[in-house]
């Protein structure tokens, strides 16, 4: 994740760029821009729903505020510097976050007090809700638009990597693994 | 920002897995791996009436009956020629009945051996084992919230049951009570107390117990759990004792039956096909004051009568088949009409407890509560809200996150009051459950109450837009209990609440919480 890239920064438009340039800018500042809406889009989802966890295990309510500001911050910084280095992170984030989605709604999270075992939360694996749906959607799209900024090379490493993700959870699936 | 063909795929496989799969259960459910055929189930009555089995105490001393129960994984032949996984206590479903004597007290070492997720809904069955009708203290009462997990073990001590009933310990777990009730863990308990004994009525192999339930079946015969939309879960199959539509031989003389609703959600409506009547001699509470004949017997979940059926009137060679005529809100099948049937074979081998005395109990206090006695009036609204079942606009999840401060009323110890209750969900019936105390049904939709339920109650049948007033006094002991549904699919979906008996009362959760490991004998 060291190397700074192509992209120009949106926040400070290539003012007199030669015309190729301006031309792959204005298709990685979409992608820069649909990334970052639906990185806030989820983060205020998870703000939105925070209440409700807290109300069950505070730590769940925690976790969800942190991701929530942590995915409008991610927002900011992508908006303001633009490059491979936000575009990873993220990639990255939105992953973990999607893959602790999944494993909560699948197989279930073993930690919390035994005592709060309530909906949304706790140690079972219950049907994913609305909120949950329309968080992961945003996420989603969140990693398809920053992975086309994304140097060719290591492009190709993560869509393997999600490929492969995929192929694994679908054969888990089949194979009766997620309980 | 364009994608590759290739790199699309890749995504979507990412993508679709990570929509798709969280939501399954709600696309399998409405798929469904499908019921059994109808032509794989027995037809009614062919399959042989089975008693329950009656647990041995593990010890025994000067005060006190030890018994040792754990919940564990088994398999039962309940529809001729499949094997169905259950979850049993000591691997039995139903589970095995405990005879207590009115005045002992009683420990049951409940331990918990089931696996670390239902077979088919995923979740972690803990669980919490309430001894429906029977006043204990509030730590060994069956919070929903104070959970026994898989590894774990708690003791139970009962010994304040102040008279004889037919009362059943069932599980009582929060948001899993009808998965795991459905799955087996479910039995009878019965109090015997000298006046009871003392009465010229069925005793011994003429006082049987029955458990009636409903399920439905999957076509590999396993349990097939479908609460339509948490609204109920009916079944197409009628159990007695676990065994479908059974049949039983019978004498020409009196029995005593003691009627236990163990569905999760069905109503039933009892008849004799002879159109002679069931005679109702005891509630969920104990004995009535006096017998009550009725051709018709409304029975909802958790309630409990017993009944005396007199078959010397029959010929030997008749069939007496126990009808369900159902009632408004059910989801009737062919066969849910039908219960079990009585083949007369025999004259009486003994006559001794052949009678139904004018007079039962009646002394028992509940019944004598006077609406003068009343220090307070509450109303209760049974509701739907927000995609969950209500109780007064509160649901249990409410409650959870007050840290169980929140109650729905605070009477004082030994406090008598009358509580209103109202069902305002056209479209469902709802059987409520006062955990703790008798009460007295003072009045159903301001008319006396049915010719049945004149006795002392713990469970009563609410249906469509009725109210119904009850009086009970709030003890023997103080702390937070619950209310709820009985319909356990809506109990799962929220409508459960507590009220608090004074102040001060042992904490349910936190008092007595289970412990890791195995057991040790009693
Ligand atoms: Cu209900």
């Amino acid at each position: 994740m060291s190397i700074e890239t192509e992209i120009q920064p949106v926040g400070s438009p290539a003012v007199g760029a030669p015309p190729a340039v301006a031309a792959k800018c204005s298709a990685s500042r979409r992608a820069v821009a649909l990334g970052a809406f639906t990185s806030a889009y989820a983060g205020l989802v998870h703000l939105v729903v925070a209440p409700e966890h807290l109300g069950h295990w505070w730590v769940f309510g925690v976790f969800m505020i942190a991701v929530g500001v942590g995915q409008i911050g991610l927002a900011g910084w992508v908006l303001r510097r633009p490059g491979t280095s936000s575009a990873m992170v993220g990639i990255l984030g939105s992953l973990a976050i999607v893959a602790v989605y999944f494993v909560a709604h699948t197989r279930g999270i073993d930690i919390g007090p035994a005592g709060d075992d309530g909906h949304g939360g706790g140690h079972d694996a219950e049907t994913a809700g609305p909120a949950a749906i329309a968080a992961t959607v945003g996420e989603l799209v969140t990693i398809g638009a920053f992975i086309t900024l994304l140097p060719l090379m290591l492009r190709r490493r993560v869509v393997n990597l999600l490929g492969a993700l995929g192929l694994g959870a679908w054969a888990l699936w089949l194979l009766g693994g997620l309980g | 920002m364009t994608l590759t063909r290739r790199e699309m795929l890749k995504l979507g496989l990412a993508g679709s897995a990570a929509i798709a799969l969280p939501v399954r259960r709600m696309v399998r459910a409405d798929d469904g791996p499908g019921r059994i055929s109808e032509s794989r189930l027995p037809e009614p009555f062919t399959v042989p009436f089975a008693a329950l089995q009656v647990l041995a105490p593990s010890r025994v001393d000067a005060t006190t009956d030890y018994y040792s129960i754990t919940q564990r994984p088994a398999t039962a032949q309940i529809i001729p020629g499949f094997d169905t996984p259950v979850w049993g206590y000591n691997g039995l479903v139903p589970g095995p009945t405990i005879e207590a004597q009115q005045g002992r007290r009683v420990v049951v070492r409940m331990a918990n051996a089931l696996p670390a997720t239902h077979p088919t809904l995923g979740y972690l069955p803990s669980t919490s084992t309430h001894l429906h009708g029977a006043p204990s203290r509030p730590q060994y009462d069956g919070y929903a919230n104070d959970l026994t997990l898989p590894g774990q073990w708690k003791d139970y001590v009962y010994n304040d049951v102040p008279n004889g009933r037919t009362i059943w310990y069932h599980d009582h777990a929060v948001h899993h009570t009808a998965p795991n009730v459905y799955m087996g863990l479910a039995g009878m308990y019965l109090v015997r107390d000298p006046l009871e004994q003392g009465l010229a009525i069925p005793q011994g192999r003429y006082d049987v117990p029955l458990m009636i339930q409903d399920a439905l079946f999957a076509s590999d015969g396993s349990l097939l759990f479908d609460d339509d939309d948490e609204s109920g879960l009916m079944g197409d199959v009628i159990l007695v004792n676990g065994r479908p539509w059974p049949v039983m031989r019978v004498e020409r003389r009196k029995y005593r039956f003691r009627i236990l609703i163990a569905s999760l959600s069905r109503s039933y409506r009892l008849a004799l096909d002879t159109g002679d009547p069931l005679t109702v001699i005891a509630t969920d509470g104990g004995l009535m004051a006096a017998p009550q004949p009725v051709t018709r017997l409304p029975a909802s979940t958790a309630e409990r009568y017993e009944v005396i059926i007199d078959f010397a009137k029959y010929p030997i060679g008749r069939r007496v088949v126990l009808r369900n005529l159902s009632n408004k809100n059910n989801v009737d099948y062919p066969d849910t009409d039908k219960v079990m049937a009585f083949d007369v074979v025999d004259e009486p081998s003994s006559t001794e407890g052949n009678s139904i005395p004018s007079v039962l109990d009646p002394n028992n206090p509940v019944m004598a509560l006077d609406p003068a006695l009343a220090v307070a009036r509450r109303s209760m609204k049974l509701d739907r809200g927000g995609g969950q079942w209500t109780i007064s606009d509160v649901i249990w999840d409410d409650i959870v996150a007050s840290r169980f401060r929140k109650v729905f009323a605070n009477p004082q110890l030994n406090d008598v009051e009358i509580w209103t209750l109202q069902n305002s969900s056209g479209g469902w019936f709802h059987p409520l459950h006062l955990h703790l105390v008798d009460f007295k049904i003072l009045d159903r939709n301001g008319k006396p109450p049915r010719a049945h339920e004149r006795g002392p109650k713990d469970t009563v049948y609410l249906g469509e837009n009725e109210t119904i007033r009850v009086i009970a006094r709030f003890g023997p002991h103080r702390g937070r209990y619950l209310v709820h549904c009985h319909n356990v699919v809506h109990e799962d979906h929220d409508m459960m609440t507590q009220y608090e008996v004074g102040t001060g009362g042992d904490d349910p959760i936190t008092s007595a919480p289970a412990v890791w490991g195995t057991p040790p004998a009693p």
